[in-house]
């Protein structure tokens, strides 16, 4: 998609809630406006995740289904 | 004027039953004339047409009476297989012109009462009458009513608790608490429907129990063919997901139609979303709050996540134009509260309908009545399922099996539209 990812995390069998713990460490590395990458699993996971990242003030932009995970890009609000 | 309690009427039958073909004799004791306690005894003679008091257990019976302040006021036998009159035999035998003999005929399910002077047989009127619970004269079918329940330990009760989507404040779980540690046997036990039961209780506990629960406005459940406490999730009130407030509905259900007798057993239910944690789909009514979506274009920026959440795949893209395919939407909500710009908004939320869910013995999932009818709508589709089933319903037949012997689509017409 020619984005500028900073950073890349596998989520991959990290269940709720650690998964959303993970990319909540990983977004704190982040600036304001950069973008994370997040492997997350079906289910639980790519539901709950988001919709926490959504309260937080997170935005996801894009989410490419896999099969069993989806590979789900974040901006940091 | 014989008056006798309905639980030592089955007693005396219990008795007779398990000591058939041969007769089965005791004491019925009681003050004032009114029989409270049944004593069965040996029937010394072993016989199938007469029988004698053993003088030993006499004895010891009327001893014990006494020390209760209670007197022998009858002396009872069973007669397995001819009617409840007496024999030759008995009035030969009787003894005593003052006492009451209480005859029960098990071949003709028959229980009367006599007195014998000088061999003349005085025919007494006798008066069943049930244990006296909730300030009625109850039997035991009408104690279910009540939600006391009889366990198979003869004289102990399940007390069946009355609860309104399963909320109970601490004050009222802690006087639960001390009336099983009290009356029941120190334990309560949660229905699998939000219930909670005390086991255990002797009979004449029970008015003291229910009074003492009643003083923080704990009223007893319902047992039998009637409308059994109503079930809900907690909704809107702590859920995150919750679409409607299903307690307050859950309230009001329970308001019109708890304890309304119905041709079987009726349960009701509200869930908050198509999770259906409150399991709607599995009982005789079913609310479930919903919710339509609306896709803003304006607002989307093509991020795909809804059509990965979409439980049911009822969202499609094509030229990153998002379309709802409302046969296949559930009304769950979940792409409204994930879409990270809220680009799918609450087109319009209500209250979902089920009718005729079962578990039980032949499990049915419920009928959609109606979709995301309005609040007062859903009050008014309530009202008219269940007056429906209350006319149309045969006894033993749960509501789903009467509508599948109507036909889905006929009672689903007549109430949705019917007179
Ligand atoms: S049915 Fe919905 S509102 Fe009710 S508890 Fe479950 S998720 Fe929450
Ligand atoms: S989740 Fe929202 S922003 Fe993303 S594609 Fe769907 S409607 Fe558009
Ligand atoms: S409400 Fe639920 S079923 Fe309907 S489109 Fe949204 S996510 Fe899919």
């Amino acid at each position: 998609m020619g984005l500028d990812i900073k950073k890349s995390i596998n989520l991959h069998n990290i269940s709720c809630p650690m998964n959303f713990v993970k990319t909540k460490a990983a977004l704190a590395e982040l600036q304001q406006g950069e973008l994370l990458e997040v492997l997350l699993d079906e289910g639980e996971a790519i539901l709950n995740v988001p919709r926490s990242l959504k309260d937080e003030g997170h935005q996801v932009i894009n989410v490419e289904n896999l099969g069993e995970t989806f590979k789900v890009i974040i901006k940091k609000g | 004027m014989f008056k006798i309690n309905q639980e030592i009427v089955n007693q005396i039958f219990k008795h007779g039953e398990s000591d058939a073909p041969l007769e089965a004799c005791g004491y019925l004791a009681g003050k004032d004339g009114i029989v409270t306690r049944c004593y069965p005894m040996d029937n010394k003679d072993r016989s199938e047409e007469h029988f004698t008091l053993d003088p030993e257990e006499q004895f010891k019976v009327i001893r014990e009476a006494n020390s209760l302040g209670l007197n022998i006021l009858a002396v009872y036998h069973t007669h397995p297989a001819t009617p409840a009159r007496p024999s030759n035999e008995d009035i030969r035998l009787a003894y005593d012109p003052n006492i009451v003999y209480v005859i029960a005929s098990l071949s003709d399910k028959e229980i009367k009462a006599f007195k014998i002077k000088k061999g003349e047989v005085l025919n007494l009127k006798i008066e069943i009458e049930g244990l006296k619970i909730c300030g009625l004269e109850l039997d035991l079918a009408a104690m279910k009513k009540f939600g006391m329940i009889q366990q198979k330990q003869k004289g102990f009760f399940a007390m069946r608790l009355h609860t309104v989507g399963g909320d109970l404040t601490v004050a009222q779980l802690q006087r639960i608490a001390d009336i099983a540690k009290k009356y029941g046997e120190g334990f309560v036990h949660l229905s699998t429907r939000q219930g909670v039961e005390i086991h255990g209780v002797h009979n004449k506990y029970l008015e003291i129990a229910r009074k003492e629960l009643a003083e923080v406005g704990i009223k007893m459940g319902a047992c039998g063919p009637r409308v059994r406490i109503v079930v809900a999730c907690p909704g809107e009130a702590t859920c995150r997901w919750g679409i409607i407030d299903t307690k307050e509905m859950a309230k009001e259900l329970d308001s019109r139609y708890f304890r309304e007798d119905t041709p079987h057993k009726f349960k009701l239910s509200v869930t908050g979303c198509p999770h259906n944690c409150a399991k709607a789909t599995e009982n005789d009514i079913g609310i479930m709050g919903g919710m339509l979506p609306r896709w803003e274009e304006d607002k989307c920026i093509n991020c795909d996540l809804c059509l990965n959440v979409c439980p049911t795949e009822a969202i499609t893209k094509e030229d990153n134009q998002y379309k709802l395919n409302e046969e296949k939407c559930i009304y769950c909500s979940i792409c409204t509260s994930s879409c990270p710009t809220s680009a799918w908004v609450g087109a319009k939320t209500g209250y979902t309908v089920f009718i005729g869910g079962t578990m039980g013995k032949i499990p049915r999932l419920a009928t959609r009545l109606k979709a995301l009818a309005e609040k007062e709508e859903s009050y008014r589709l309530v009202e008219r399922a269940l007056r429906y089933y209350q006319e149309n319903g045969r006894k033993k037949e749960r509501f789903g099996h009467m509508i599948d012997r109507i036909g889905v689509d006929k009672v689903k017409e007549e109430i949705l539209n019917g007179p």
